[in-house]
């Protein structure tokens, strides 16, 4: 098997540009734009926001354990505590259903991509089982995977916070944040895979041949045996280009005096003007799936039926 | 260049096409007040110099007000992304009509020429002194 990753990226670019420039339609980068937003956007903008707020007091150490006291005070009053309960449960509904839509909406953009059309309705209706099926993984998996961090983070904790509250064993809290940074990176790096190949090959899998999420991995885990070395240039590749693609973000946003970071950074009109390098990276998962043979992913009109398993 | 012509649009694309003006005044609104909060450009002290569009919102702050020469004194391109708009805007409204090339389609072409635009005045601005302040 000869597969390349400079392939799959060469057909992902033409297939960019033929579906979006050829002939540029606004109406249709606004309709694939909403998918992109369903799919890559809204969770990004959910999860991916960041704080530029500072943290620090003036050099002061804070106060931990009394702050810990007053959240308690507070959460211990009868209206404050309630309301916060039930702003918490607000968040954790709005959180699934967040999650819930970016599932469909992956299959939405990844039939957009595929096909080179912009549909919402159709793909939205046929991609339903499949969709569950992705939310309910992915619920599972970012449980653990929090379980996972939780199982690293508390065992230095204590340190850190004692440390941070009475100004003492400063040297032996940095040897805690070391140590608990050399166990983070492997383990963040494990998940940072895992997810990658779910959302670029899992995915298009269960797409491809309209099969749950565990037959899909089934499927995948059975290529990677095959060819590991393969998927992991992969993620390197798409390290590489994630990190291109942010610095020319950071390149535009300079030179727009910041204008350009906040139209990139709002919601769907970001996925919109951003289209171009989400259509970009949709593709690159199922090129090299494609280069293992119709059997595994197939790029074409859409079927009326359902796809062959 | 695709010259797709069609006949009269929808009346949804002329009550979006009478909607843009309204809207961008009011994110043209938004942005000076949000604007007004900013301390600087944040590019400034990364670049120690000013990015190609420094100037250009007070380069458009003084076009509304009729003040043309302060305008290009803040910014030269701020009057041209303006005559940019208004085309396009009459544009549609001849698509909506039925007549012509469809607008949308020389929005690729416009962000090249505007982005080669503004980093050729960046450019020269930077050579000659002339940058804002």
């Amino acid at each position: 098997m000869n597969l390349s990753l400079a392939l799959a990226f060469e057909r992902s670019w033409n297939r960019t540009v033929r579906m979006l420039f050829r002939p540029f339609d606004l109406g249709k980068w606004c309709s694939i734009g909403f998918a992109a937003f369903l799919s890559e956007g809204l969770a990004k903008s959910w999860g991916g926001g960041t704080s530029y707020k500072s943290g620090g007091h003036g050099g002061v150490s804070p106060d931990v354990s009394a702050a810990l006291h007053r959240i308690a005070d507070f959460l211990s009053h009868p209206v404050w505590g309630t309301l916060i309960i039930l702003l918490l449960s607000f968040l954790c509904v709005l959180a699934l259903v967040v999650l819930w839509l970016n599932c469909r909406g992956r299959f939405v953009f990844l039939d957009n991509v595929v096909h080179e059309r912009a549909a919402i309705a159709e793909p939205w209706r046929r991609y339903r089982a499949q969709g569950n099926s992705l939310f309910l993984f992915t619920l599972v998996s970012l449980v653990v995977c929090g379980a996972v961090l939780l199982f690293i983070t508390l065992p230095v904790l204590p340190a850190i916070l004692d440390a941070a509250a009475n100004g003492r064993w400063k040297a032996l809290a940095m040897i805690a944040i070391g140590g608990w940074i050399i166990a983070l990176i492997p383990v963040a790096t494990l998940i940072a895979c895992f997810f990658l190949f779910l959302y670029q090959f899992v995915v298009p899998l269960m797409f491809r041949h309209q099969i749950g999420v565990r037959a899909a991995w089934g499927r995948f885990l059975g290529l990677l045996g095959q060819h590991p070395l393969h998927f992991l240039g992969f993620a390197l590749g798409y390290l590489l280009l994630s990190v291109l693609f942010a610095g020319a973000v950071v390149a535009v946003g300079l030179a727009t005096c910041c204008i350009g970071f906040m139209i990139m950074g709002l919601p769907y009109i970001g996925s919109v003007v951003l289209l171009p390098v989400e259509v970009l990276f949709r593709g690159l998962g199922p090129e090299v799936l494609s280069q293992f043979g119709p059997d595994y992913f197939q790029f074409g009109p859409p079927s009326s039926t359902s796809a062959p398993a | 260049m695709s010259q797709v012509t069609v006949p009269a649009a929808s009346p949804r694309s002329w009550v979006a096409w009478a909607l843009a003006p309204p809207a961008f005044a009011l994110a043209w609104r938004l942005w000076i007040i949000h604007a007004a909060s900013l301390a600087s450009c944040v590019a400034r002290p990364i670049l120690h110099t000013a990015c190609p569009t420094c100037g250009m919102t007070r380069a458009l702050v003084a076009l509304s007000h009729g003040q043309y020469r302060a305008s290009m004194t803040a910014h030269p391109w701020a009057a041209a992304l303006v005559l940019q708009l208004v085309i396009g805007w009459l544009l549609t409204a001849r698509w909506n009509a039925g007549h012509g090339p469809r607008p949308d389609r020389w929005i690729p072409h416009a962000v090249s020429v505007n982005a080669i635009a503004l980093v050729l005045i960046w450019v020269v601005r930077l050579a000659t002194g002339t940058l804002p302040p």
